[in-house]
């Protein structure tokens, strides 16, 4: 469906290039915005790129390479003038059990996580905070809300995303920039579908426990996203948004 | 501002929807194109506000959601002009603020009989029209009192923080129904009842707003926003779930300072 809601709107997104990131640029796109995704895959950004056309532009950028934020938000600035969406969606999963995991793999979690959108959350904020208006979304999980074996690091990754939310949502606010958290469940991706796809018993075993007995679609997430950047969710500011077909909610 | 036909042809039923954040609520699921069943106690002015709704043919009818055989009455009259029921919006909810020492017995079971009781019996009823249906969307209201305590508010906190668990709990129930249950909870927001407060001093509008991180009141219209995601198929992967429409009230902790929030 076409609102053209997010007309004109400058939406930057990391991970844009595949998954999650991809239909969230993909809707946001739909709905009027023009899009800046920042990605690591140059293949995918360029599939991605040709596929959204010209209202779609691309930066390779990783997250973890902090000392080029600046210079590659000037690049938006350059092209677009503004920002009035931050999505921070880039991430990487790591499943090991504890005593496995080495410190060097749990620092990496929470460098591209935590440091690296804050990274590019401190060096966006002063365009949104000279406009007085602006959208920062950050993607958590459901890891960061209930316990989960063995995602030790990307569990402490995604919790501080709620830490993050809070706090700069209380900072921010009342400068018209709104702050919140998106905690997406069991989402059908081809990251999912890898996971499971020697594991029947464990697809069982998840929409066992998933109220609603699917997996979420990436479009899911995306109109989740897409709602809380905009207008219609003026007053929400602060709240972190499970979208999981209850899968959090314990039973 | 006008809406974007999410609900169109979507029937709605909205307790409690004949002021306040319960009629805008219900403005803007009509707006959204949802046909919409006001329930509330005054006949007349439940009727005169629901043909003030946009669009045609809304449905006011007087409606005590704690009395079991007005309910089915009343969601028997829905299902006789509409067909059918898609959106239920338990928004119907009392207060009474006293200290917990000098509660009236009487009072807390009234507060506990609207906002929680009716709340139960008003989704059963509906229920079994959506179970057939294999589908349904139930929004609760809840309150930044489903999260924090203020003083003099036991009850009314009490039955907040109640309808988080009854609405995590239908989610489970009627999840394979394909029935999502969420709940929304407004802070402050200007609506007439809040200016009585400012007006008799219940309330200070400065001190609010300077522990508000967003330093303003919502308006009343925030709230049918959020009801209207949560009511179409946008969210229809989200259930049993809370979302705060509160400025970011509940988010912050700190002192607050009357020149905005302080920590």
């Amino acid at each position: 469906m076409d609102y053209r809601k997010h007309h004109k709107k400058v939406v930057v997104i990391t991970g844009g290039e595949t998954g999650i990131g991809k239909e969230v640029a993909r809707t946001f796109l739909h709905q009027g915005a023009k899009i800046e995704l920042l990605g690591i895959s140059e293949p995918d950004l360029i599939d991605t790129q040709k596929e959204f056309g010209t209202a779609c532009q691309f930066q390779i950028y990783d997250v973890t390479e902090t000392d080029t934020t600046k210079r590659m938000v000037k690049n938006i600035v350059e092209r677009h003038g503004r920002i009035d969406v931050l999505i921070n969606n880039a991430g990487i999963h790591l499943k090991k059990a504890t005593d496995t995991m080495t410190v060097p793999e749990f620092k990496k979690m929470l460098d591209v996580h935590v440091t690296g959108a804050f990274s590019i959350t401190s060096e966006i904020l002063p365009l949104m905070k000279a406009k007085k208006s602006g959208n920062i979304l950050f993607m958590a999980s459901m890891a960061a809300l209930i316990g989960l074996p063995e995602v030790i690091a990307y569990a402490a990754a995604k919790s501080a995303y709620l830490g993050m939310v809070r706090s700069l949502a209380t900072e921010v606010s009342s400068l018209g920039i709104r702050v919140n958290a998106i905690a997406p469940g069991w989402i059908d991706t081809p990251l999912l579908r890898k996971a499971l796809e020697n594991d029947r018993n464990r697809e069982k075993k998840i929409l066992g426990r998933t109220p609603m007995g699917r997996f979420g679609k990436p479009k899911d997430i995306a109109d989740a996203a897409s709602f809380l950047c905009s207008p219609e969710a003026g007053f929400i500011t602060g709240t972190i948004l499970p979208v999981d077909g209850g899968a959090s909610i314990g039973f | 501002m006008t809406g974007f036909g999410l609900l169109k042809n979507k029937i709605a039923i909205v307790t409690g929807g004949s002021q306040g954040l319960g009629l805008s609520t219900a403005t803007y699921l009509a707006q959204n194109g949802a046909k919409i069943a006001i329930f509330d106690l005054d006949d007349e002015y439940t009727a005169l506000k629901a043909d003030e709704l946009p669009g045609s043919g809304h449905l006011g009818i007087r409606c005590d959601v704690t009395d079991a055989t007005e309910r089915v009455k009343a969601i028997q009259v829905v299902l006789d002009t509409f067909g059918t029921i898609d959106v239920l919006v338990n928004n119907a909810g009392i207060q009474f603020h006293s200290g917990a020492q000098d509660m009236p017995e009487e009072q807390w079971l009234k507060v506990i009989n609207v906002n929680l009781n009716a709340v139960m019996f008003m989704s059963r009823d509906v229920s079994r029209t959506m179970i057939n249906n294999g589908q349904g969307s139930i929004i609760n209201i809840g309150s930044i009192a489903s999260f924090q305590a203020m003083p003099g508010r036991t009850v009314y906190t009490t039955t907040k923080t109640g309808i988080l668990g009854l609405s995590r709990n239908l989610a489970i129930d009627w999840g394979p129904y394909n029935i999502r249950v969420n709940t929304v909870c407004p802070g402050y927001h200007d609506t007439p009842l809040l200016q009585k407060y400012i007006a008799n001093g219940t309330l200070d509008p400065e001190l609010i707003k300077s522990r508000i991180p967003m330093a303003r009141m919502g308006l009343a219209e925030d709230i049918g926003k959020a009801v209207t995601f949560f009511a179409s198929e946008l969210s229809e992967y989200i259930t049993g779930q809370s979302i705060m429409v509160d400025g970011g009230y509940t988010a912050y902790g700190g002192a607050g300072g009357l020149n905005g929030v302080e920590d």
